[in-house]
């Protein structure tokens, strides 16, 4: 199996419906590094260590060690970012600074836990008439931290957004929400380190993921893993999504992105959303693949493979699964990091 | 810990500016004023768990001996991820 198929295989667990199979037993310690550093690389580290911990990847005693430490190593780093998106929350909230985190810990709200989607930096939107006002009360950033390494960056607008109505827009005379705040809606709130945090509700993670995915000529595995993770979280409310995305003209983007995760991790799930997002993007499940794919319709072992997936974390949402082995839905589609 | 012989055990409970990951059996905590995170282990996680709600160390008495429960609840004190209450 090649590392491109492991990768995908671990950026999919737990996802229910995935029809990507991790590797059966232990790997050897090349085909292990190479796993590894894939896995660093592409932010799937929690991945690979909540597939092994589940049992569904076999590892050796020292694979099992080297793991745990590097586990906890990014785990550590993601509580960091963490720390800081709760002070500098605390912060705009005590000058009266509207403002969404809008991933990082709010990805708490899919994923349950912060071990699992580790995050090496938080973005935190605030009104453009205020972003100055916001960086300022953020302090300077410490010696030798570039923006590679920043760990909390400010934004005035979404990663992607273009200006104009639809963007950060003209903040108003009182210098309130801007726009983009107002058009996104009210935020959910995540209890962190005793402090109510402000965060983006899963329809607006899913339209912003949705966004950077759209906006990226490579779109990396983790990306397409919380649209993924956020189009079945159980709490999501795929209309509000859909409504959201068509106010901000977005509606193609967010289509795009649920059908390309759709194929990446062969999901056999169909729901509202999927389906309306394969319409609406031109493709049906798993046909993207250009290369002819004479896989059968329904494989032996199939329904238990995907029944004996490991459970969600406590606290995640798990969308309902529901079956389906239409024409063409086994075929798997090519991994491949580049947008089709 | 403050609690000792002669003295009537408090509770304890979870500081509240600490942030926790679990991570497979244990977990990687970060204090309220730490600079860096520190690796818990399942036992000191269980304890953690465990003190969602304020709790006496006799409450913990099924997560392990007693020993290596106060020796857990010690740590976690130490690293400033719990404190007493009365």
């Amino acid at each position: 199996m090649p590392t491109s198929d492991r990768l995908v295989a671990v950026a999919a667990h737990g996802l229910a419906g995935s029809r990507t199979e991790l590797p059966p037993g232990p790997l050897s310690e090349p085909e292990w590094f190479d796993l590894v550093q894939g896995c660093v690389a592409a932010d799937l580290v929690g991945f690979l260590a909540a597939a092994a911990a589940a049992g569904d990847l076999v590892l050796t005693p020292g694979q099992a060690d080297e793991l745990a430490v590097l586990v906890a190593e990014h785990a550590g780093l993601s509580l960091l970012v963490e720390r800081r998106a709760v002070t500098a929350s605390s912060v705009l909230t005590a000058a009266g600074i509207d403002h969404r985190v809008v991933d990082g810990p709010a990805r708490r709200l899919a994923y349950g836990d912060a071990a699992l989607r580790p995050a090496r930096r938080a973005h935190v939107l605030v009104p453009p008439a205020r972003l100055a006002e916001a960086r300022a009360l953020q302090g300077p950033a410490p010696a030798g931290s570039g923006p590679r390494t920043e760990r909390l960056v400010l934004l005035a607008s979404l990663p992607g957004l273009a200006e104009g109505p639809a963007g950060g827009g003209a903040a108003s005379e009182t210098g309130g929400a801007a726009p983009l705040l107002v058009r996104l809606g009210p935020p959910a709130h995540l209890e962190l380190a005793g402090c109510r945090v402000p965060v983006l509700s899963l329809e607006q993670q899913l339209v912003a993921a949705a966004l950077e995915v759209a906006g990226s000529p490579v779109v990396p595995l983790a990306r397409q893993r919380d649209v993924a993770q956020l189009a079945l979280s159980a709490g999501l409310d795929a209309a509000a999504a859909r409504r959201l995305a068509e106010a901000l003209g977005l509606t193609g983007a967010l289509a795009e992105a649920i059908a390309l995760a759709w194929g990446t991790f062969d999901l056999a799930d169909k729901t509202e959303l999927s389906v309306w997002a394969q319409r609406v993007a031109g493709r049906r499940p798993h046909q993207a693949a250009e290369r002819p794919a004479p896989a059968p319709v329904a494989r032996k072992g199939f329904a238990q493979r995907v029944l004996r997936r490991s459970p969600a974390p406590a606290g995640v949402p798990v969308a309902t699964t529901m079956f389906t082995s239409g024409p063409g839905m086994a075929v798997r589609a090519p991994w491949s990091t580049r947008r089709r | 810990m403050t609690s000792g012989p002669g003295r009537a055990p408090g509770r304890w409970a979870r500081d509240g500016d600490a942030l926790v990951a679990t991570t497979g059996d244990g977990a990687v905590a970060l204090a309220g004023d730490a600079r860096a995170a520190t690796t818990l282990s399942p036992l000191e996680r269980a304890v953690w768990d465990a003190l969602a709600v304020p709790a006496p160390a006799t409450a913990l008495a099924e997560l392990g001996e007693p020993p290596a429960v106060r020796r857990a609840i010690e740590r976690l004190l130490s690293l400033g991820l719990v404190r007493e209450v009365p």
